[in-house]
């Protein structure tokens, strides 16, 4: 079990999503980062999908009030043990009383720190999920975000795994920049052609800032606006998270996981299922680029995360099966 | 190394279509050979490596540590520039001092023992076998 000792803003229960739910309004949530979550889960032998905790706000502490393995993954926040300096994305044993605390993330590696438990985070599961649905107030702990002095225990409390080794985050073996900027690939929408060629060039060739109106719900970017050749007027319509809605200033917003299954702006683009993750990882005031893609590629690319998880939870196994339980 | 182990072994090799294998462990020696190699064994080396495996080879205070295992090494983590420990540290022993990785799996190099760091004696990305050393402390 943990008892959270800082305010803990923003950090929330989550894990692989809330998917079939669509139909009753019901957005998926889940971690902005599922590649990160999953690693973490990996490394302790959890399934995939257990529940962590996702981090978005710093300084993180919590005690660990029952011994416990833990794994970090996502941004590297210069995590201690009590006083022992630890490895990012790396999975570690707690005995009773140990205080876990992170810091500001490290420039490049994230916005968002992803802490899970050997056996995953028990609480409630909620229309086949675990994750906080911040907007119907239900899911992960009583549907809101931590707060200092919640406790949250593991559905395996005392689970003795194998411990004490890491990944390499995916970020390095599976890296993806343009001109120094974290970029993503977009399919074009429904609405793309009904834009100006100038403001569809300046798209994919200009980089999008990520302004501080941006949160799990969706991200507003800044960058030059995106003019339609005639003003469109539409019914709301189902969204998904990854789509770039573009409002009447031109500003586009891409949903996120908390996005809400229907909208009426205009849809430029979708940021594909596979490069979600790193946009969950750019930080606020950074910059990002987008690189067009066709559907072939966007299946390619999940199949690439597929393949990366499969082969780092075989390489894991094999680990664990020659190491001693801690 | 007990039977069980060497059967299960000869099976791996007949899967993988390897010829001959040699494993050195803190028990001892292993070789073996299946097929043609079998029938022309290789000399065995009349030096025996001393077992001293993960652990620690002894020259006037100054110890050499070897890997616990195979991997690519790393003097630090992929995602830090700073090596894990500095000419000059102090350093505790399990303390990680550096990783060897293989494929995305990151595993530990720790401290035999508290010490100071004298030198990385083998470059960053280099491929090590069990046993290998790869810096030198300082006893205390």
């Amino acid at each position: 079990m943990i008892e959270l000792l800082s305010s803990a803003a923003l950090a929330t229960v989550q894990d692989q999503g809330r998917w079939g739910s669509l139909r009753y309004g019901v957005g998926t949530s889940g971690a902005m980062d599922q590649l990160a979550l999953a690693a973490g889960n990996l490394l302790l032998g959890n399934a995939q999908n257990a529940a962590g905790i996702e981090i978005p706000v710093f300084p993180f502490q919590v005690r660990f009030t029952e011994a416990c393995a833990f794994a970090l993954t996502g941004a590297d926040c210069n995590a201690r043990l009590n006083d022992t300096p630890l490895l990012p994305w790396w999975s570690m044993p707690a005995k009773v009383g140990d205080v876990l605390t992170l810091s500001l993330p490290v420039p490049a590696t994230g916005c968002r720190a992803y802490l899970t438990l050997a056996g995953g985070v028990d609480v409630p599961t909620v229309l086949g999920s675990r994750s906080t649905q911040l907007r119907g107030v239900f899911g992960g702990l009583e549907g809101r975000a931590l707060r200092q002095g919640d406790t949250l225990r593991s559905t395996q409390p005392g689970a003795s795994v194998p411990t004490g080794f890491g990944l390499v985050p995916p970020s390095l073996a599976l890296p993806l920049a343009v001109d120094g900027c974290v970029a993503m690939r977009v399919l074009p929408a429904a609405e793309y052609a009904r834009y100006t060629e100038a403001s569809r060039a300046a798209f994919w060739s200009g980089e999008w800032k990520i302004t501080a109106q941006s949160d799990r719900y969706g991200y507003r970017l800044a960058g030059d606006a995106l003019v339609p050749i005639t003003p469109m007027e539409m019914r709301s319509h189902g969204i998904v998270p990854g789509v770039i809605q573009v409002p009447p200033g031109g500003q586009p917003i891409v949903q996120m996981r908390d996005a809400q299954p229907s909208g009426g702006y205009p849809k430029f683009g979708t940021v594909i299922e596979a490069d979600l993750w790193r946009l969950g990882q750019a930080p606020i005031g950074s910059r990002v680029r987008f690189l067009e893609t066709s559907f072939e590629q966007a299946v390619q690319a999940l199949d690439e995360l597929a393949q990366w998880l499969s082969c780092a939870k075989r390489l894991i196994e094999l680990h664990r099966n020659s190491a001693q339980p801690a | 190394m007990d039977h069980l182990n060497l059967k299960e072994l000869a099976s791996w090799l007949t899967t993988c279509n390897i010829d001959e294998l040699a494993l050195t462990s803190p028990q001892g020696q292993v070789r073996l050979r299946r097929g043609e190699a079998a029938a022309t064994p290789s000399p065995v080396p009349t030096h025996l490596p001393g077992p001293a495996p993960s652990g620690v080879s002894e020259s006037s205070g100054s110890r050499v540590v070897k890997t616990p295992g195979l991997g690519i090494f790393l003097q630090a983590h992929p995602l830090r520039g700073s090596p894990f420990a500095q000419v000059g540290e102090l350093v505790r022993q399990g303390q990680c001092l550096g990783l060897l990785q293989v494929g995305s799996l990151l595993m530990p190099v720790p401290a035999p023992c508290d010490g100071v760091m004298e030198t990385y004696t083998l470059a960053s990305g280099s491929t090590v076998g069990y046993g290998t050393p790869v810096l030198t402390l300082q006893t205390i």
